[in-house]
Parts: structure tokens; sequence; C-alpha cells
């Protein structure tokens, strides 16, 4: 258990690497960092003197290790149009992001297990036909349209619901709604599947012959097999929601990292974009890994093996 | 002797896109407490759909049909799920044929041996986890406390087929069906493990049906044999008769077809065969389903049912043949 | 905007009449839409009432027909600048398939490529390669894209090569998986027992064996690249003004989202029906190509 934990780290640690370096290397593409600071109109002397005092004259390499040292401590510098430490900002904006993608996520689990688990019970019933309906529907649908729909149907014309701002959970409603609604036909549909396999299989023939009541078949046999695709899809699947969230963030206007990440890319403001990339990326990674040790717990093949 | 179970008129259909599949054709048999009975038959004649009828465990594509289905002198065709599961693992109990991939991979073996017990006797696990122990004991399992603890993948097939058996007997049941038990396993194991099902079936006093293709398991450990063809069964009676006396053309072909021991005077016959292949069984079949492939057959084989003929008592086949004329078949070849 | 990990078993197994006569009837219909979009981006300048750039700002956001003011010239109404919505539409179809069949091609090359690699070589290859995706799936697909458009400037060009750039990884992983399942089968095995080479086993035996799985999944990329780029011309980094793609289209249309709701609906649906067809028919595609025997 031990060895696979620390390959599982180990692995982990080299994605970030990568993506870290190819990150640098972007942002460093994106023309010289000096004058984005300086401004445009700034004298040759003022982006010379930003250029040394920022040590954007330094090779690259130097650069790069430079930046991941203070990233490792958590200073990710000063962003350049606003008077905060990047830190500050993404402190300030990163749970409000957290919170839709959690919520999001519990909302996809939330209508696709019960329905995968029920649809995979009774193939071919009505709820096998309309859940699968959700799924075609939701793999079709253009998140921001259907946002858009939303914010019209609920905001305006009934009223029930705020279109903007994160003052109160209710403006987490349609977002997470929005969001949530894209995982739900991956889950929905893996869930069906895994259902349907493990219902047909030996072990299960098993558990029948051996007089288990239903609910013990389902929820105590089958279950925990489907569930492990599921875990680590749904890992997946938030870190998808957190890439995702610059879009519904953008149209609600929640005032998460999403929200900042567009704002920022915007107005070229390099610290702010390099550091909340990795943040996503170091989320996306983390969560995988911890995908990968649920997983491990729940099946004994993986951790004995 | 009571009946422990009797089988009346059992039919299973599935329903296919081109017609409907007939797997179990009117199938009547009955099973003592106290004997071993084998079923015998290749592959896909509805063995195995019989024992998976019995217990009311087909796939929901498959449609069960039957005049009477009594276990213990109750009629328990038309259980509901609960009724029946309450008698499943408690009263009846099923081996299968792929250790590999019957038990659950994410649950210890300990865990499911004891969930059975806990299931239809309650109490306390601690008692259930003595059970287990000893009947892993009981089936030669070695070290069985660290057993408990250890997870499918962990084990060998031999020893996931006692864990089996093991699990089959948790609740003392008064019928195992044992569905070919030892074919997935290396030569060896199986002598073990049918060695193992006898002495078992010798000890606790319950009903075992046997299932195999294997004429020299069933010659070895049942006291009755079914012969099953295409779906129906073409001859059944005491194990000696069937193997000194067969009077179905099927039973004979299949004995013609085993390999002749080293000291008997037929070395050097060739090895039977059977022409032909089985019959699609989509659809009504019209007389019988091995004419075809008989080498007596004639025109009245294929017209009407085939009644049962009796040999003797409790010695019946299902064939047009006469008793004498079947057996000077057999006796003429075999010579 | 979010991926769908691609699960091969997602089409029901039970084959009751009713499901396989819906299947096919989806695949028809979905068929049907889609010829009937292709012929209709295809001719587009014969089929356009207007050309879809010019501005005419006395003729601003008349709405379509049956809404009261509208204008029989304009059927689908006219937008913020005065130019035909209709138009618009068409020629928008256009810009989704030329860059939706783009994508597919090229994220399918990479992806196609580094899965044959991973899946018949194995080892540190393989390693290296489920590296690079790992990297990949780690990264904020809006996030980078624009940032890579903010660095390279906007084009269409440019904006099929950076949604490619996050496409390919689901074939990659299909791919994988599929040769390696290949790999262990013996038609390879004997192959490379008469000293057939790595190229000619690659190329020769084993990709064509996953032709159906590849086209498949190409479709319902397509599908999603489709949407990326509505979203990221809807953010502004995707295909700029004045070209009519829906997403742009979207993102004009939202301040008017209360009064002239059309401007919103028209282009959505259209994405919406565009992707769903796509989607239906590679679905249909999978039952007939992949899942072929099952029931």
């Amino acid at each position: 258990m031990l060895s696979f934990v620390f390959k599982r780290l180990f692995s982990a640690f080299l994605t970030l690497l990568l993506v870290s370096v190819f990150i640098f290397l972007l942002a460093h593409l994106a023309g010289d960092p000096a004058i984005a600071v300086a401004g445009k109109e700034s004298s040759a002397e003022d982006v010379e003197r930003i250029r040394v005092h920022y040590g954007f004259d330094r090779p690259l390499v130097e650069q790069y290790f430079a930046w991941c040292g203070r990233a490792l401590s958590g200073d990710f510098g000063r962003s350049y149009h606003y008077q905060q430490t990047v830190s500050d900002m993404l402190i300030a904006r990163l749970p409000i992001t957290l919170v839709l993608g959690v919520s999001a996520l519990g909302f996809a689990l939330l209508i696709s297990l019960p329905l995968g688990i029920f649809a995979a019970i009774r193939p071919d019933s009505l709820i096998d036909r309309i859940s699968l309906f959700i799924a075609v529907v939701g793999q079709a649908m253009p998140t921001f349209w259907f946002a858009l729909v939303m914010i019209v149907f609920f905001g305006v014309t009934l009223r029930w619901l705020p279109i903007s701002g994160n003052a109160s959970w209710q403006n987490f409603i349609m977002p997470t709604i929005a969001l949530g609604y894209f995982a739900t036909p991956t889950l929905m549909r893996l869930t069906r599947a895994g259902m349907i396999d493990a219902l047909e299989s030996d072990y299960i023939r098993t558990a029948r012959a051996k007089g288990l009541s239903q609910g013990s078949i389902l929820f105590k046999h089958a279950l925990r097999n489907v569930m492990i695709p599921i875990v680590s899809v749904s890992a997946v699947q938030f870190g998808s929601m957190l890439s995702g969230s610059i879009v519904i963030e953008q149209i609600f206007a929640l005032q998460g990292i999403g929200w900042l990440g567009y704002d920022a890319t915007v107005r070229f403001d390099l610290p702010v974009v390099q550091a909340i990339t990795l943040v996503i990326a170091v989320f996306y990674v983390f969560l995988t890994l911890a995908a990968d040790l649920l997983n491990a717990i729940l099946d004994p093949r993986i951790r004995i093996g | 002797m009571t009946r422990m179970l009797e089988v009346e008129q059992l039919n299973v259909r599935f329903s296919l896109a081109n017609g409907v599949l007939h797997a179990v054709r009117d199938v009547s048999f009955h099973v003592e407490s106290n004997e071993i009975l084998g079923i015998v038959g290749e592959s896909g004649c509805g063995k195995s759909m019989t024992a998976l009828a019995i217990m009311d465990l087909l796939s929901r594509r498959a449609k069960r049909q039957v005049s009477s289905l009594k276990f213990c002198e109750q009629e328990i065709a038309h259980l509901s799920f609960r009724k029946m599961s309450k008698l499943r693992g408690d009263r009846m109990a099923m081996i299968f044929q792929e250790p590999m991939t019957s038990l659950n991979p994410v649950y210890s073996i300990g865990d499911q041996l004891e969930e059975v017990y806990l299931r239809h006797r309650g109490g306390a696990r601690a008692e259930a986890r003595r059970r287990a122990v000893s009947l892993l004991d009981k089936v030669g399992i070695p070290a069985p406390e660290q057993r408990l603890r250890q997870y499918p993948h962990q084990l060998s097939g031999g020893l996931r087929q006692r864990v089996m058996i093991a699990m089959a007997l948790m609740c003392e049941p008064d019928l195992i069906i044992a569905d070919e038990p030892t074919t997935a396993l290396d030569v060896t194991i199986q002598a073990q493990v049918l060695a193992l099902l006898k002495q078992l079936q010798r000890e606790f006093g319950m009903a075992v049906i046997l299932i195999t293709h294997d004429l020299g398991v069933v010659a070895r450990m049942a006291d009755r044999v079914l012969v099953m063809y295409a779906g129906e069964i073409v001859e059944s009676g005491p194990t000696h008769e069937i193997f000194d006396n067969p009077c179905h053309p099927y039973t004979q072909g299949l004995l013609r077809c085993l390999p002749r021991t080293l000291d008997s005077k037929e070395i050097g016959v060739r090895l039977g065969t059977i022409p032909g292949v089985v019959p699609s069984l989509i659809g009504e079949t019209r007389g019988c389903a091995f004419a075809n492939r008989c080498p007596h057959a004639f025109d009245a084989c294929e017209q009407a049912t085939i009644q049962n003929a009796v040999s003797e008592a409790g010695h019946n086949y299902r064939c047009v043949l006469s008793v004498d004329q079947s057996l000077m078949h057999f006796r003429e070849t075999v010579e | 905007m979010m991926r769908q990990p691609l699960v091969l078993e997602m089409i029901p197994q039970s084959s009751g009449l009713a499901r396989r006569v819906l299947g096919n009837a989806s695949v028809l219909m979905s068929g049907a839409v889609l010829t009937v979009i292709l012929i209709v981006a295809i001719a587009a300048p014969l089929i356009a009432p207007h050309d879809p750039y010019v501005h005419d700002l006395s003729r601003r956001l008349l709405p379509p027909m049956l809404f009261e003011g509208h204008n029989a010239a304009h059927p689908l109404g006219t937008d913020p600048f005065g130019r035909d919505y209709l138009s618009r539409l068409i020629y928008g179809a256009r810009i989704s398939l030329v860059i939706g069949f783009s994508v597919m091609l090229i994220s399918g090359f990479i992806g196609t490529t580094l899965g044959l690699l991973a899946g018949y070589f194995g080892g540190r290859i393989d390693q290296f390669i489920m590296f690079v995706i790992n990297t990949r799936l780690a990264l904020p697909i809006f996030l980078v894209a624009m940032s890579i458009v903010v660095v390279f400037g906007p084009s269409i060009t440019g904006t099929i090569l950076t949604i490619s750039l996050f496409l390919w990884d689901r074939f990659a992983v299909v791919v994988r998986s599929a040769t390696q399942q290949a790999v262990s089968q013996d038609y390879v095995t004997a192959a490379r027992s008469i000293g057939c080479s790595n190229r000619y086993i690659l190329l020769g035996e084993i990709l064509p064996n996953l032709v159906n799985v590849v086209i498949v999944i190409g479709t319902i990329e397509m599908a999603y690249a489709i949407l990326v780029e509505a979203a990221l011309s809807f953010l502004g980094f995707g295909v700029q003004e004045p070209m009519p793609s829906w997403g742009l289209m979207l993102a004009q249309a939202r301040q008017y989202l209360f009064f002239d709701s059309w401007l919103v609906y028209i282009p959505g649906a259209a994405l919406f029906s565009l992707a769903l067809a796509i989607n239906l028919f590679g679905d249909g595609l999978r039952d007939l190509l992949v899942a072929g025997d099952r029931g």
C-alpha cells in the first residue's frame, strides 16, 4: 500500500512539474513582461528599471526556479493591475469557486446515481428512457446557453432566483445546476452501465443464490464495485468544473477564481493567470490522487494485489 | 426417505430476435433426500438452466414455466422473490462453475461467509465467524482464521471453490446444487474437491444435484443419473444401470466415446464419435431431438413426441426402440 | 464547459425490438439533420437571403416572423447591427462545421498516434505518454486557450489549433486501451513471429481494427469541439467580429437578453441541434460499428 502511495505521489509531482514548465513558458512567450508591468507608454529607462527590479533580465531557467520557489511558499507575486498580492486575491476568491464546484458535483451525483441505479434495475422502463434522454440532451447542450436560458426563465420571468453576484446561497443555485448538469450524462451512463454489468456478474448471482435481500445485493455487493470507476471519473469531472467555472462565473458574475482568471487574461495580468492555472492544475492532480487512494480503499485488489 | 425435490414439466424459454429458444423442454425428475443425483450432458443441453430454474436464478430474459416444483413437499413455483430468497442459502444452496468470478472481489472471504449465516440465522457475528472457521477447516483449507481476512484474488482456484462449498454449507441446507464444480479446476484438484463433496454429503446427509459433462465424474459420484440432450431428459436411472445397460442411443454414443482402459480387449478399436451437431432449439421441436444423429432412427422418430419407455424400475429412457432392440445395438458395437 | 470521459459500453445492451428500431430511427433522423445542415453550410452563398456582414442600422433589432414589428425580408430578424440573423446563422454553420471537423481531424491524428504508440510499445514510452495525457488533463482548458490566443493573437487557424491541443486526450486513452487489447491477440504475435516490422503491424494490422472506434469517438469529439469553439467565441477569445460564429452571436446578444431574447434563443438552439445531431449519429454509429454483436 505504501509503495502504491509513493508511486502515485511521485507521478503527481512529475505531472505538476511538467505543468508548471508549460505555464511558465507560455507566460513568457506572451511578450515582454517588463512592458506589461510598466505600461505601454513608459519610457525605455522605466521599462529597463522594471526589468531589473523584477528579475526579467535573468536567464529563463533561473526565473523559472525562482518562480517555483516562491510559489511553493505561497508567494505568487503581485498582480500587475490590482494593488494586491496574488495570493491574497486567490484566498479571497478560491472558496467561491470551490463551493460552486463541490455543489455542482454534488448535484450531478445526486441526479446520476439514483437514476443510473434505477435505470439499471429496470432497463427499458420509463425511468431508463428518461435517464437516457437526460444524458443525450446534457451532452449536447452548450453550458453558457443553458445558463442564459435559465437566467431568462428563473431570474426574470419567474423571478425566483437572483441572477448575479454572490450575496447569498441562492446565487449559487443556477450556477450549480448549469455547471453540474454537464457532468450528469457521463456519471449517469457510467453508473447505469456499471450497475448493469455488476447485476449480470457471477458474484451477484452467487449473492442471490445465498438468499441475500435485494437491498443487500444492490447496495452492499453491486454498488461498491460500481463506485470504483465513478470515484475516478468524479475527480476528473471536478477538475473540468474548476476549468469550466470561467464561463459560468462570467455569466453569473460570481467572483471566484474562474472570473478572476478571465479578468486577468483580458488584462494581461501574468502573475495572476499563472497562479490560477497552477492552482487549478494542483487541485486536479491532488484530487485524482485522492480518488486513486479512495479506490485503493474500496478495492482490495489495488492495495494488496 | 422423502423426496427432497420434485420437478414436473419444467420449461425455460428465451425470447430472441429470431424466435423463441427452448432451452429446457418438459423436464421432470425428482431428487431423494440423502442421494447424489448426477445430471450429465454436453454444453448447451440445458442442465445449468435447469439448475438455475429450480433456484429461480434465471436471468431477466428467460421465462420459466413449470407445472409443479416441490421442495420438501411444498410448492415453491410461485413464491415471491422475498420468500424464495429466504429459502436460498438456507435450505437450498448452489455452487457454481467459475470460482474465479463467483466471489465478490471487494469483500473478504470471512465477510462473504458470515453474511449467509447472519442473514438466515441472525445472531452475533462472533458465532457466524466460528461457524465459518469450522467449515473452512472441514473443507480442508489450512489456517482458516487467516483466510477469513483474505480476499478472493489472493486464493487459488481450488481454494476458492472450497470456499464456495463452505459458503453453501453455512446454514446446513437440505439440498445442494453443484453446477460443474470442478470443470474449471486442475485435474488433481478436481479429484480432491469431488472427494470432499462426497464426504460432506455422507456426513451431512444432504441431497446433492451434481451437474457435469464428464461421465467419469458421474460414475464416481452419483447414485442416480439423468442424461440430458437438447433440453430434454433422454434417460434416467441408477448409475450402474445406466453404465451397464444404456438404452438411449445418445447415452450409448456417449459411452462409446470414452477411451478404453489398458486391460480391456477393446484396445485398438476406433474411438466412437457421434456424427452431426445438436439441432437448433429455436422454435418447436417435433419428435426426437436426437433423430438427425441417431444411427437407428426411422420416420416415426421425427413425427410425434416420444414417450418415456421403462427399462426397469427407476430406469426410464425416451426412445421408441424397445429395451431389447436398443441393448442389442449397443452390445453389437461394443463387442 | 464539461468534458465527458468516454465509456464505450454506454449504449444499453438489452436488445428489445423497440430499442433497435429507436436506435435506427435516431441514426436516420440525425443523419438527415446533419446532411441538411451540411448542405446549407456548403450552399450558404446560394441560400442566404442577405450578406451576413452588411450593417444596416436602420433595421437593427427587428424581431423574427410571427412577432410584432417584423420585416418579411428578415425571417429571423436582425441583430444589433442590422445584419440579417438568418444569413448569419447559415454562415455560422460553416464556421462551426469547419472548425469542428478540422479539430476532429487534427486531435484525432495526434491522439490516435499517441495511443497506438503507448499501447503497442508499452513500458517507458507508455509511461511517458500517460504523463503527457495527465498533464493535458490537469490544465484548465479555457484559461490556457485564452492565454494562447492572447500570445499569438486570434485567428481561425489559431482557434482550430488551440482547441485541437485540448481534445486529443480521449482519442489517446481509448486507442491506447484498444491497442493493448489488440496486442494481446494472437494475430499480432503471429505477425511478429513471421518477422513483420513494427510499422507494418501497427498500420497494417492493428489500425484497421481500430477504425470503427476512432470514427465513433471522432463524431463525439467533433460535437464537443463545436461547443468549445462556441464557448471560446462567447468569451471573446475565439472567432472574432465580424464573423458570424454562433458563440459570438450569443455573446453579442447577451445584453439584449431580456427584451430581444430571440437573439439568444436562435443561435443557442442551432448549436444545441447540431451537437445533438452529431452525438446521436455517433451513438448510432457505435451501435452499428462497435457494439455490433451485443444483445
